[in-house]
């Protein structure tokens, strides 16, 4: 039996305690009334004392039974012992569709074990009840995938079915799942938590169709607790200064939380490479604290070639949802920064002995020995897709020798994370222009300004200097206060004309006129970033080279730069990869769960596309038909479907076209909820459900009101049953 | 201040309670009774004169000589004396029970009215008032038929009384004594009869009026104190209308009047019951009553007096003929 209200169905019982307190302790304080036949009186009350005592105890049940009863019919009670039994007594053969929850949102653990587990459970008992004859399918929440499609009347293999099933880290929308499943006008059972993450999006919602039979659905009631949450939400690249050793990489790991209450604890992470042992972090949370992040190293030793780390970082205490806390990412290596620099005036080349541009820029770069940066040297005309092998960032001094099949290559090196730095050339040419709007299409306007020749930058009195923003850029953010000090004694007496549109760039500084002298830019569909500055690296344009902000700029801008190119291609589980050029994705680093598929070789097609959505999170390499990693694939849980935070009744049958039941969890004890289709009720700005007898159920609330209504009669003549006796014949009155 | 009616009254109705009530001072009322009983009879048993010869009986000493029948002293030398009819009227001795059971009545009166005690504040017309009433008219009634009639008001004993006489103004002597107050203990049946049958060793009608709440066995034990010394007993019992029905709907503490313990009742689950203890109580009265050749009445305080006061009157008559018959 169930109960349209619970609630009102345990206040009934409890109610039955008021004529029982009544009786006991609220006994009535009689008035005196004096009297004279006070021995007939009590040999009257010697006489009935067994029998009012009697009355007494009879009345006391049945003003129970009555209270009882009214509270009952009152709740709504209805015959069906359960939703799944309900199904298996219906003489009928039916088909039924269960969407079974799979997705990562039911990774939620309560009670010992995982929501995906219940579900599955549930779904096996639903089968188990079936009638001979009956038959069942089942989609899965994740894609509305088949398990089970169409129904099948063997529901042996459909139970055997289920319990090979796997639970996924994929998101779900069970919302879809259930229109999918309801077409033809199939009973539904939804098996899920209905967690924010199941609920999927609402543009499921609005493109699925609905039939033009709605479909019964039965749901379980969405789970209301919501537990403590960690979640792991990047791991990435930590721009430092120079370590120690140059095995050590600096990362930093930043996590979330979530959760009803946000106690003060401890979060330990470990960070694993595929080149090195495992570190481990340790985060103290303040109480309340929701964000939060920690920094650190990672020991890994790399080879020449190598600038990128594979990189893990796993929450390892346990938490209310572990599905999310592992997170995948590919950190820059900091064993050195290959940089190229490109200039047909080589400094050891040069016979001459004054200072080149590529002069200046070599000093900044490498200031004293031993730093972390490598500088290479190569013509314009030599470069090509090898030299730029394991090159981090190209300082191009001349790209006014620069031909258009260099420029392709450069083009191409930046959509693969390579930072180009272009220099405005000596010789004031701007013929380079056009094939640099043509690479990387930034919509800047580069145009020559009027030099002036033959006159010492300072002592010019129109020349400009550095006009130091209010707020500096990010690049130059580790510079701090000192920035002006060092950029107040930079003079600027020439260079080109760079007129950067809104949002094609960011001017990282400009000079006293207004005009950029640094401009910084991410071109579309590209991991790496172009800088242009708009001067050349001679004494002739500018102070700079001979000045101290000459070397933390190039420094500091380079550094910068590189941290913030995306190493790798960063997808969601679940999502379908398409990598132009791969024919295969390799696992470098990948989850190992229980319950999770091992990570494989994920072949792609001629397109690039894979067969699959991606489901083990992880750290790809996508490699060439030659076997050469063409990029980086990351793939992590969409931390949107873990979401575990609870929804609501109202909230979740809003959902849905029609909701015919809401079982409560425990499903022993039921109650059915009818909703008219898509319309809950409005009432002081929620949505309420309105109470009705279950559709297949049987009523018993006419029942329980006959048996209060006897109830009522007994008592009032149980009440009034002692006031019936006859007056006594001898006592007949005499008539006046 | 007393309501006295304008226009004649039926003897029925101002025998009830409610005109009763109304008749003050008590005299009154008392003579209104027994004029409307009066007037209600057709023939007056006394009609015929007090002087009519009877019977002879030896002299005794102390007797007038004036009764003597010379006659038969000068035929037969013996002194005779003549008894005549007057002189064979009853001794009527009226008993009134003025306990505190007798203080209850639930009818209520107006203000003003002649009920004789107030009950929480309220004036009621009690058992007491009925019995006082009854004992008036009956008095009255005797006197005026040449009976003697004397009182008394008994409870723990007989407490007050009035001797036995026939003179014309005695009445009002009786009348004075019902006016007390009953008192508050319980009545000592067999002391008062013993006092009763003291006070009159000749053959006497005592009426009692009582509610004769006691255990039966009690009055049974008075009672056949007086039967056994040959006296003709009328017992007159007095009963409020709610002791004869328990026709009440509270829960209520009762408490007693002469000093019981409190009960907690629930009137209608024990109504029944309460009836049926009330109709044994009563059958055994009657019993008791019918082993002694005594007669029994139930009179309801809430109704008329006269149908009681007639029977009385037959019941005197079957007397007298019984003791001319000899």
């Amino acid at each position: 039996m169930t109960f349209a209200s619970l609630g009102l169905a345990v206040a009934a019982v409890a109610g039955v305690a008021a004529p029982i307190l009544i009786h006991f302790f609220l006994r009535r304080k009689h008035q005196p009334v004096e009297w004279a036949a006070m021995a007939l009186l009590k040999r009257a009350l010697e006489r009935t004392a067994r029998t009012r005592r009697f009355d007494q105890w009879i009345l006391l049940v049945v003003r129970c039974i009555l209270v009882l009863a009214a509270g009952l019919a009152i709740a709504g009670p209805l015959l069906r012992k359960s939703s799944e039994q309900e199904f298996a007594v219906q003489s009928q053969v039916r088909e039924r569709a269960i969407v079974l929850d799979d997705g990562v949102a039911q990774q939620v653990v309560r009670g010992g074990t995982t929501a995906w587990e219940d579900a599955r459970k549930r779904a096996i008992g639903v089968i188990d009840r079936c009638a001979p004859g009956d038959r069942v399918g089942i989609l899965r929440g994740v894609g509305s995938r088949a398990m089970v499609w169409p129904p099948s009347g063997d529901l042996d293999a459909v139970r055997s079915e289920l319990m090979l099933a796997e639970a996924s880290l994929e998101g779900s929308d069970v919302v879809a799942a259930a229109r999918s499943a309801s077409e033809g006008g199939r009973d539904v059972i939804i098996l899920s938590d209905f967690r924010a993450g199941s609920i999927g999006s609402d543009r499921s919602k609005e493109s699925a169709p609905t039939t033009g039979r709605r479909a019964a659905a039965v749901l379980y009631e969405p789970q209301s607790d919501q537990p403590l949450n960690v979640q792991a939400l990047a791991v990435e690249t930590r721009s430092s200064g120079p370590l120690p050793s140059r095995d050590l990489h600096p990362l930093r790991v930043r996590l979330q939380r979530d959760g009803t209450s946000l106690p003060r604890s401890t979060s330990t992470i470990e960070v694993r490479t595929d080149g090195g042992p495992p570190s481990t972090l340790r985060l103290d949370w303040d109480a309340g604290q929701m964000l939060a992040q920690v920094d650190g190293t990672i020991t890994a030793s790399m080879g020449a070639q190598q600038t990128d780390l594979a990189v893990e970082a796993k929450i390892m205490e346990s938490d209310g949802q572990p599905a999310d806390n592992a997170v995948y990412g590919v950190v820059s290596g900091a064993g050195s920064i290959r940089v190229l620099l490109v200039d047909r005036a080589l400094p050891e080349q040069s016979d001459k002995q004054e200072d080149t541009a590529a002069t200046w820029m070599m000093r900044a770069l490498t200031p004293v020995e031993g730093t972390d940066i490598t500088v290479d040297a190569t013509d314009p005309a030599a470069l090509d897709a090898a030299r730029l092998r394991g090159v981090r960032a190209v300082m191009l001094l001349r790209p006014d020798s620069m031909d258009a099949a260099g420029w392709n290559v450069l083009a191409q090196a930046v959509r693969e994370g390579l930072v180009v730095w272009v220099f405005a050339p000596a010789n004031r040419s701007i013929t380079w222009s056009a094939d640099f709007q043509r690479a990387f299409a930034l919509g800047w306007v580069i145009d020559r300004a009027r030099p002036k020749p033959g006159r010492a930058a300072a002592d010019d009195p129109s020349d400009r200097r550095i006009e130091a923003g209010q707020t500096p850029s990010p690049l130059l953010s580790q510079l701090g206060a000192e920035l002006d000090t060092l950029l107040q004694p930079v003079v600027v007496s020439e260079s080109l004309s760079v007129r950067v549109p809104a949002n094609t760039g960011e001017v990282v500084l400009s000079l006293s006129d207004g005009s950029p002298l640094l401009v910084h830019a991410q071109p579309t569909d590209c991991r790496g970033c172009v800088l242009l500055m708009s001067t050349a690296m001679v004494t002739d344009w500018t102070s700079l080279p001979t000045k101290p902000l000459m070397v933390p700029l190039v420094q500091e801008v380079l550094r910068q730069s590189l941290a913030r190119v995306e190493r790798a291609t960063v997808e969601r589980i679940g999502s379908t990869v398409n990598m132009p050029g791969a024919i295969a994705l390799e696992p470098t680093l990948s989850l190992s769960a229980s319950g999770l598929p091992e990570a494989k070789v994920i072949p792609l097609d001629a397109d690039g596309k894979a067969a699959q959505p991606l489901q083990v999170p992880g750290v790809y390499r996508a490699v060439d038909a030659r076997g050469r990693r063409i990029a980086w694939l990351v793939a992590n849980v969409d931390l949107r479907s873990a979401s575990v935070r609870p929804t609501s009744s109202g909230e979740v049958v809003t959902l849905f076209d029609r909701v015919d039941a809401i079982i409560p969890d425990p499903p022993t004890v039921e109650r059915a909820i009818a909703a008219a289709p898509g319309v809950p009720v409005e009432r002081g700005g929620e949505t309420e459900l309105p109470v009705a007898a279950a559709l297949d159920g049987v009523s018993l609330a006419p029942w329980l009101f006959a048996a209060a209504i006897l109830a009522l009669l007994a008592e009032s003549a149980l009440a009034r049953r002692a006031s019936a006796g006859a007056t006594s014949s001898a006592l007949r009155g005499v008539e006046p | 201040m007393a309501e006295t009616p304008t226009t004649p009254l039926r003897a029925e109705q101002y025998l009830a309670p409610e005109t009763l009530a109304q008749l003050a001072p008590f005299e009154l009322r008392a003579k209104r009774i027994a004029e409307g009983l009066m007037n209600g009879m057709h023939v007056s048993p006394r009609k015929g004169s007090a002087t009519d010869f009877a019977s002879h009986r030896q002299y005794v000493s102390g007797d007038s000589i004036r009764h003597v029948d010379w006659k038969v002293f000068a035929r037969s030398d013996k002194l005779q004396v003549k008894q005549f009819q007057q002189e064979t009227n009853l001794n009527v001795v009226v008993l009134v029970d003025g306990s505190a059971s007798m203080q209850f009545g639930t009818l209520k009166t107006k203000s003003g009215w002649g009920g004789t005690k107030a009950q929480r504040g309220r004036i009621v017309w009690t058992k007491y008032d009925h019995a006082t009433a009854i004992a008036a008219a009956i008095s009255f009634l005797a006197l005026r038929q040449r009976d003697q009639v004397g009182l008394g008001i008994f409870a723990d004993g007989i407490r007050s009384g009035v001797r036995r006489s026939g003179s014309n103004d005695h009445w009002r002597s009786v009348v004075r004594c019902l006016a007390a107050d009953p008192v508050e203990s319980a009545v000592a049946w067999e002391r008062v009869a013993d006092q009763a049958v003291s006070q009159n060793p000749h053959h006497t009608l005592f009426i009692i009026i009582s509610d004769f709440l006691a255990p039966p066995a009690v009055i049974q034990s008075a009672l056949s104190r007086l039967g056994h010394r040959g006296h003709d007993v009328i017992l007159v019992t007095v009963l409020d209308h709610a002791e004869r029905t328990f026709n009440m709907d509270v829960d209520a503490a009762f408490v007693g009047l002469e000093g019981e313990p409190q009960l907690e009742v629930e009137t209608r689950k024990i109504r029944a019951a309460y009836l049926a203890e009330l109709e044994k109580h009563l059958n055994d009265m009657d019993r008791i009553a019918r082993s002694f050749r005594f007669d029994l009445e139930v009179f309801d305080s809430h109704e008329s007096v006269g149908p009681i006061l007639s029977s009385l009157l037959a019941r005197r008559e079957a007397i007298l003929r019984r003791r001319i018959r000899g």
